[in-house]
């Protein structure tokens, strides 16, 4: 069953009425298919998971092409990135810009590939819902110590903070705290390395207060609304809510090759709003 | 109101309107008609074409006949056709046609002999957005189906129908598509759906949602039901194979292996051993076999207390390629087995329905992309190494496989139960993916048109 259609005749087909100018899928594929490399990956362990997803369904029609990923907070992707040992570094800032605690890493680019939510949220036996910008900045300040003073129980709070260099901690300071600085010690003050050691921590310490990425949020634990807005994917989306940032495949100037391959599979229409929002991200197309 | 006239009706108006532009009568008198025979949207028509400095014309009035296009005179002296809510204005001797008000021009003038338009038949092709292929035996085929157009994923239904993913910016549009005419109707329209995952009876799909919940869609009927309201995340849902549970994996890192009862909405895990990143869940026809992928992330070592700029920072890659794993269910307490442990990177295919193998795409360095069978006792068994393997997909008890024949590339199938490899046919290099499903032709995709094979010929089903 040897088809010569194609080798004899090509199709003759014009679109007159239909302007269509994105990149399907398939289109991005037919231009890789063929592709051969090596792409490293590493920084923002919230990124993981959809890096690691992208890259199991990109190899599918790209088996040629090597993807290794790894995490160990967002600060180490550019830095990585710096150093010539990763072609992305995933991070969840522009690292292209100067930010509370880093300088901008020059020469680098940022790549959009998700919005991410993050969540202020507390262990289930507090009773508190609802946190001012202020009443934040004072718990993470180590201002405020018991939830009674926030409207809760006579309790000590826990302050649970991400490690230096985690995007989530750069993101949370930026945009829940308005830029004021956290507290570093403490009795009740504890820093974790990941998000995991986060969701671990705020579920087992009673009193515990800490933050993560939107889609870690388990119901073993609060989401807090901040300013009166529940930290969802709508209030993310209408404006109301602010404590979200972009995820960013940071690259040495503007990627090529399978590195650049990549990039557009992760940012393509089918991968937005397929596999992307499955993990609980928000496409970037949805934020206007 | 339009005043809608057949073609036949429009001769006497169309002859008035050209006096003093050209002779009818001496065209009549020295142009031959002749009766050709197309094939128009899949079934045999007659046109009357004509041969005018040894370009040949074909008569609108029949095309428009065959496709269903209505006529008018227009104000201007031509004519307007109106067709898939478009019009299209047309002039005798005039190239100049108007496209919904737009004006366009085509390679030729609109000819009239005897008092009647022609057109060639790359100009009505243009002009009212159809198709044209010739076959190898030289039969002329017009289609003026619309198509799904620009379809992000395409996958088999049944034998006879596809499912065409269109996304645009309300959301994603998933159509039903005849595989024979392109043809298609809606099936669902959503905004949080993922995809659909097509049930092996061909009747039902199956999709989460961003909060969690798995709905159950009929086919038929086009209606969903809720099957768990459950928040966990699902990477991937598989249909078992007699269509009526769904397993899945759960997790951001798709650590755990559950299973969805379709009945009562029950979810029960089946593997929960803490390791993470399991993906490609595959499941044999009896349910006891589950073969998966583990991908391991790099180690990183990086000292937070230094300075960021002097990037203390390194990453160990070593071990991170993806491995094969069988879970026997059936075997009480039984514990993941790894199947594989080489270097090369793995692409997993798919498992055998009786469990016994699974299959993957294997790539080195400086290699050819090779498709390898591993069996439940860890034996390797290469089933393509000649050939760089482009794509390897698993449909039922067959592997499709496109590979990298050089100036063109080609399609073998393979049985999966005893390895024999055949030719199936060989496809331009610009194929970029095959689709195939069980018991279904196979479709591929170019230029991102998706065909599909219809007894040797490729048949265009989306745009």
């Amino acid at each position: 069953m040897k088809s010569k259609f194609f080798k004899n005749i090509a199709f003759t087909a014009i679109a007159l009425t239909v302007a269509f100018s994105s990149i399907s899928i398939a289109n991005v594929a037919e231009a890789a298919s063929k592709l051969s490399g090596k792409i490293v990956i590493n920084g923002s362990s919230a990124l993981l998971p959809l890096t690691l997803q992208a890259a199991n369904e990109f190899k599918k029609l790209n088996p040629k092409v090597k993807i290794s990923a790894s995490a160990a907070g967002s600060v180490t992707g550019p830095q990585a990135v710096r150093k010539g040992i990763a072609d992305i570094g995933a991070c969840d800032w522009d690292a292209s810009l100067d930010v509370p605690g880093f300088k901008k890493f020059e020469g680098q680019v940022a790549n959009k590939v998700a919005v991410i939510p993050f969540a202020a949220v507390t262990n289930s036996n507090v009773k508190v819902a609802n946190l001012s910008t202020k009443q934040l900045q004072d718990i993470f300040s180590g201002k405020v110590k018991n939830w009674k003073e926030v409207g809760g129980s006579d309790a000590e709070i826990v302050v649970v903070n991400r490690a230096f260099g985690s995007g989530t901690r750069v993101n949370f300071q930026m945009k829940a705290l308005d830029g004021a600085d956290f507290m570093t010690k403490g009795d009740n003050y504890k820093e974790v390395k990941s998000s995991g050691d986060m969701k671990t921590a705020i579920e087992t310490t009673p009193n515990a207060i800490g933050y993560m990425d939107l889609v870690y949020v388990t119901s073993k634990m609060t989401a807090l609304k901040i300013n009166d807005v529940a930290p969802t994917e709508a209030n993310v989306i209408n404006g109301k809510y602010k404590v979200w940032s972009y995820g960013y495949y940071m690259t040495k100037g503007q990627p090529t090759g399978a590195t650049k391959a990549f990039i557009e599979y992760v940012q393509s229409k089918a991968f937005q709003n397929g596999s992307l929002k499955k993990l609980k991200f928000i496409p970037i197309s949805a934020m206007k | 109101m339009k005043k809608k006239i057949v073609v036949t009706a429009l001769a006497t108006a169309l002859s008035v309107s050209m006096v003093g532009v050209v002779s009818a009568a001496q065209m009549k008198q020295t142009i031959a008609t002749q009766q050709t025979s197309l094939s128009v949207n899949d079934s045999l028509a007659s046109i009357r074409t004509v041969t005018l400095n040894g370009i040949t014309y074909l008569s609108i009035r029949d095309l428009g006949n065959a496709v269903g296009i209505y006529f008018e005179v227009n104000d201007r002296g031509g004519v307007s056709a109106y067709f898939q809510e478009h019009a299209v204005e047309l002039s005798a001797l005039s190239k100049e046609i108007a496209v919904d008000g737009e004006k366009r021009e085509l390679q030729h003038a609109v000819e009239n002999v005897n008092n009647m338009y022609y057109i060639t038949l790359n100009d009505f092709i243009s002009a009212f957005n159809a198709e044209s292929a010739v076959d190898g035996s030289g039969q002329v085929a017009i289609s003026t189906v619309q198509k799904v157009q620009d379809p992000s994923r395409v996958i088999w239904l049944n034998p006879s129908s596809l499912l065409a993913s269109v996304i645009e910016e309300e959301g994603r549009f998933d159509y039903i598509v005849d595989a024979r005419t392109g043809q298609y109707s809606e099936l669902l329209r959503t905004t949080d759906a993922s995809d659909l995952v097509v049930a092996p009876n061909g009747q039902k799909a199956a999709y989460s949602v961003e909060s969690g919940a798995v709905y159950v869609i009929d086919l038929a009927s086009k209606q969903s039901r809720a099957v768990t309201y459950d928040g966990t995340i699902k990477p991937e849902l598989v249909w078992s194979a007699d269509s009526s549970t769904i397993y899945f994996l759960q997790g951001d890192k798709g650590s755990v292996i559950a299973k969805l009862n379709l009945t009562d909405g029950t979810i029960s895990k089946v593997l929960e051993d803490k390791v993470d990143y399991k993906a490609n869940l595959s499941v044999s026809a009896d349910g006891s076999q589950f073969y998966y992928t583990v991908i391991k992330p790099g180690a990183v070592t990086a000292d937070a207390s230094k300075p960021v700029d002097q990037d203390d920072v390194a990453i160990d890659l070593t071990g991170t390629e993806p491995q094969v794993y069988r879970f026997d269910a059936s075997v009480k307490d039984a514990k993941p087995e790894k199947l594989t442990t080489t270097t090369d990177d793995k692409v997993f295919v798919g498992a055998a329905a009786d469990g016994s193998k699974a299959y993957y795409v294997s790539a080195e360095d400086n290699k050819l992309a090779s498709l390898v069978a591993v069996a439940k006792d860890k034996s390797i068994t290469k089933l393509i190494d000649d050939k760089d393997v482009l794509q390897a997909i698993m449909a039922g008890n067959k592997i499709y496989v496109l590979a990298d024949g050089g100036s063109s590339e080609i399609v073998y199938e393979i049985d999966a139960a005893t390895g024999q490899k055949r030719e199936l046919t060989s496809v331009p290099n610009s194929v970029s993916e095959l689709i195939a499903g069980a018991g279904t032709p196979i479709a591929i995709v170019s230029d991102g048109q998706v065909s599909v094979d219809n007894n040797g010929q490729w048949k265009k089903v989306t745009q």
